[in-house]
């Protein structure tokens, strides 16, 4: 969760994302953030991020990026 | 019957709405469907079956992508080491796209033909000319709504592929959902989720929603009765007779076409909100105060917005995670470093988005244009985003301070009625001939001495008049005014005033009456 | 109360309370009191001028398109008849609203023969006219709706040239370079020969409201090259048979010897003012020997015919061959000129 934050800060380090949930709704992170993200949370996290996972559902928050990691990572 | 007639507001819509509330629950959403097919068929006629044709068909590659997700989960429970039930999945997985491409690719034919087959013929017969060969022009007749109708249907089908919905059991449902009457016309694309439930439920009417839905469609004709039909002469005229004017009158036909596009795009989409609103179904907005954007990015975040998420969703975001783009990406970071690899792989995802976006208004080299005009621009955003910081921090500009926004928003402005002078030219190079002329022989006073017949003075004063109330309206809410809320939360005698307000406004002030051709929607005919 | 109840009658009472104020509105807005013609928007400017004629003085309006408006001149059928005519119609005039342009007409002035010019019979499209469907019914009872652009006369000044009761002068001449024997050729446009349903409906209740108010009702074809056929006419002619009315085909009367290389503006869709010179002696004529229309010349209480019958031959006269249109551009090309000097783009 920590390196995951450490990612988010790096793309953006002006928000508190322990308590935003509203990451793409309130379109804090941008369509190019989201590339960022995407490849730094497959090269981290050893998992592969497909089409099926691109929903605000699982960007909107930092604890919710965490849930499709670890779901991910089981598989 | 478009919706902005009489004959809609006046007739079929109450019509509608009473029949609506006498049926019993359970048969409301035939109403709604026999509604529907019967506004179809006052536009396209008999093309009304290739729009059930279209809905039975994406219903029926929803259901075939769903027994299979069934089909695989009893598999599935039959396995018990890991390394099968991978191999089950992937099995089930390859048959699954299959079917979504099937469907993908029959609707998309669909609307290629429609849309394009001449235009790629023509180009073609053009090329191919000096070989004596010629492909046929084909008579084709414009199924209303298919732009629109055909990328819900997408939508949903790759929704299903991902599982993010299970298939919908119901066909009529997936009828009623591809073609409920208010939104055939020009959107809002809606994904399934979104108005399938609330249409079905069939829940009585509600003085709330049809106050709502009232004030809603009424604000609509405001802008597009008041404003933009009585632009659309003065454009109109302009754009065709391009040749003639040149200076400071391509300024004012672009800022002209701009403004008129977006108070009939939106004001229309306003009644389309409405009317859904009085039967309870709330269809996703389109518009959210455009002209307050700071870049061209943000722009298409708050115009045209179900287009652009749409997009996002079916074609940016599968791209950006596509294999091919992400070996790409690892490769890229390694080699080239973070910044070049996010700007490369913007690059490659943007692409298609932007083909796309333009190629779906129209065919025309000039909507491909429209279409990479914006991409230039997004990705020259995004490529320039440390350059802009570091030139922020060197000034010491922070991006809150006032002046610097309203320039932002200036730059914005300039780069939108750049792009819509381009989109609504005749073609190509007349878009570029009005572009340069606009150089040309520049004179402010040209403004009033040239000023053509299609518009009077009259014309003008309602139409600053009407921008001046929608600005009003739009800065109290882009500043977090509800002015909706306040309206409809107000007492019954203000709220009402307010009511008759529009309306009287409306009647005296708008473009209408006998002789009187009303003008029609722009984005329809995509 | 239930709260549905409540919502009904909500709903009941703003809907009386906004008909009122627009009736009470469309009351005060007489436009016969109220206003002079400069400030009725040109649609409904004959209409007005037909309304401030003194009552009961016209016994033949004509009704139509733009085809009436140029061919169908009163100042001329006055000077070889002394029938009182006016042209009531206006551009690409629907049924519509020559339904209720008639039943004004009527009410107004009690004529005795309705002239209705034939072309708009084979003009539908069924959003135009489900629109006024709904529309001129509404206009019709609703002045504050029908003059509801008066606004913009406070702000623009209006260029309307509405007299001579309702004449268009036109004196450009654009030849006709198509076959001469036009009536037998296919029209280009591939033009209906068969009058939609629509049309034929609201025809019957012209025709209706004419015999219950003693009016006689005649359906005519102005004479155009463009416009009309055999097909066209023939189908004319049947149908006014069908519903017990009369037809007069300009086209193939007799006596009327229509000049395609001068009596046209535009190629031989509109006669100009010469065609219409040409027509005037045909209509009286027709007039006379098939209604019992009078001659009021010498009539003394008719004197100020011959006033604007002055009027308008020193008018014909100063056009020089011009239109309306022309000596607008004319006046436009002026003003530009004064302005470009005032802005310094040009020198004196």
């Amino acid at each position: 969760m920590e390196k995951l934050l450490e990612i988010l800060q790096d793309i953006d380090d002006s928000v508190d994302y322990e308590t935003e949930t509203k990451l793409i709704d309130n379109h804090i992170l941008d369509s190019f953030g989201i590339i960022t993200l995407v490849s730094e949370i497959e090269e981290n996290f050893d998992v592969e991020v497909d089409a099926a996972e691109m929903t605000p559902e699982n960007f909107n928050s930092a604890k919710s990026l965490w849930a499709m990691i670890q779901r991910l990572q089981e598989n | 019957m478009a919706i902005y007639t009489n004959l809609y507001l006046l007739v079929f819509l109450p019509a509608v709405l009473i029949i609506y509330e006498i049926v019993p629950k359970r048969f409301r959403w035939c109403v709604l469907l026999a509604a529907s097919y019967a506004l179809y068929i006052s536009f396209s006629k008999a093309l009304v079956f290739l729009l059930i044709g279209t809905s039975v068909f994406t219903y029926l590659i929803g259901r075939r992508m769903g027994t299979l997700a069934d089909e695989c989960q009893a598999e599935l429970a039959t396995c018990t080491d890991r390394k099968q039930k991978s191999e089950v999945k992937k099995g089930f997985q390859v048959r699954r796209r299959h079917v979504l491409l099937l469907g993908v690719l029959v609707l998309l034919g669909i609307l290629f033909y429609v849309n394009y087959y001449n235009f790629v013929a023509e180009n073609i017969n053009f090329l191919l000319g000096p070989l004596g060969h010629k492909l046929p022009m084909a008579k084709v007749l414009f199924p209303m709504g298919i732009s629109f109708y055909t990328l819900e249907a997408i939508g949903y089908m790759a929704d299903v592929y991902w599982e993010r919905y299970p298939a919908e059991k119901h066909v009529g449902k997936m009828c009623l959902f591809l073609s409920f009457f208010p939104q055939i016309m020009e959107g809002p694309i809606a994904r399934y989720p979104d108005t399938s439930d609330a249409l079905m439920a069939g829940e009585p009417l509600k003085a709330d929603n049809l106050s709502e839905g009232f004030l809603r469609i009424i604000w609509g004709l405001f802008k597009k009765m008041i404003v933009s039909d009585r632009l659309s002469y003065l454009i109109t005229y302009i754009f065709g007779n391009y040749k003639d004017y040149h200076g400071s009158f391509i300024i004012l036909a672009a800022v002209g076409y701009t403004i008129q596009l977006y108070l009939e795009f939106s004001g229309s989409i306003d009644i389309v909100i409405g009317s859904g609103k009085m039967f309870g179904v709330t269809i996703p907005e389109n518009f959210n105060q455009p002209f307050a954007s700071q870049s061209a990015a943000e722009f298409w975040r708050r115009w045209h917005m179900s287009l652009g998420n749409w997009f996002k969703n079916y074609v940016f975001y599968p791209v950006t995670v596509s294999s091919r783009v992400k070996n790409w990406n690892k490769k890229a970071r390694k080699k080239y470093g973070k910044y070049w690899a996010m700007v490369g792989t913007s690059a490659m995802s943007l692409f298609p988005v932007w083909v796309a976006t333009g190629v779906w208004h129209g065919a025309g080299w000039k909507y491909l244009f429209y279409g990479m005009y914006y991409y230039v621009i997004l990705l020259l955003g995004v490529a320039l985003e440390p350059l802009k910081q570091k030139r922020n921090e060197y000034l010491g500009i922070s991006p809150d301070m006032w002046w610097f926004k309203a320039l932002r928003i200036f730059k914005t402005w300039i780069i939108i009625f750049v792009g819509e002078l381009f989109f609504n030219a005749k073609d190509l190079s007349a878009g570029f001939y009005m572009f340069f002329s606009m150089f040309r022989d520049f004179h402010i006073s040209s403004l009033w001495i040239y000023f053509p017949d299609a518009i009077t003075t009259g014309d003008v004063v309602a139409i600053v008049a009407g921008c001046i109330v929608v600005w009003c309206v739009g800065f109290a809410k882009e500043h977090g005014v509800d002015v909706k809320g306040k309206i409809l939360h107000a007492a019954t005698p203000a709220r009402w005033c307010v009511f008759y307000a529009i309306i009287f406004l409306i009647l005296i002030f708008g473009a209408y009456g006998t002789g009187y051709q009303p003008v029609d929607l722009i984005y329809a005919g995509f | 109360m239930s709260k549905k109840t409540k919502t009904i009658l909500k709903i009941a009472l703003f809907g009386v309370i906004l008909i009122s104020v627009i009736a009470g509105l469309s009351a005060a807005a007489d436009p016969i009191k109220w206003f002079d013609e400069g400030r009725i928007q040109n649609r409904n400017a004959r209409l007005v001028a037909m309304l401030k004629e003194p009552e009961d003085t016209i016994e033949v309006a004509n009704i139509g398109d733009s085809l009436s408006l140029t061919g169908f001149s009163p100042m001329e059928i006055w000077r070889v008849s002394g029938i009182t005519a006016v042209n009531v119609g206006a551009d690409g005039l629907r049924m519509m609203e020559a339904y209720y342009n008639m039943v004004d007409t009527v009410e107004s002035q009690h004529p005795k023969v309705m002239m209705l010019e034939s072309l708009m019979l084979f003009r539908y499209s069924f959003n135009n006219d489900a629109q006024e469907l709904i529309s001129e019914p509404l206009n019709h009872r609703f002045a504050f709706l029908k003059y509801h652009s008066l606004w913009k006369t406070y702000v623009e000044k209006l260029g309307n040239r509405i007299y001579h009761k309702g004449y268009l002068i036109n004196e450009n001449v654009a030849p006709y370079e198509g076959p001469a024997d036009y009536m037998s050729r296919e029209l280009e446009d591939g033009g209906r020969t068969t009058i939609p349903e629509f049309n034929r409906r609201l025809l019957e209740k012209m025709a209706k409201y004419c015999r219950d108010n003693d009016v006689e009702l005649i359906i005519y074809s102005m004479p155009s090259a463009k416009g009309y056929n055999y097909e066209r006419t023939n189908t004319l002619q049947a149908v006014a048979d069908e519903i017990g009315v009369k037809y007069l085909d300009l086209n193939t009367v007799e006596g009327l010897d229509i000049d395609w290389e001068n009596d046209t503006n535009d190629g031989g869709d509109h006669i100009n003012y010469y065609g219409a010179v040409k027509t005037a002696p045909v209509f009286a004529k027709y007039l006379k020997e098939n209604s019992d229309v009078t001659d009021r010349r010498g009539d003394p209480a008719y004197a100020y015919w011959y006033m604007e019958l002055a009027d308008y031959d020193q008018l014909v006269i100063a056009m020089d061959g011009k239109s309306f249109q022309d000596l607008a551009n004319e006046e436009k090309e002026a003003w530009r000129q004064e302005m470009l000097i005032k802005a310094g783009r040009k020198k004196q």
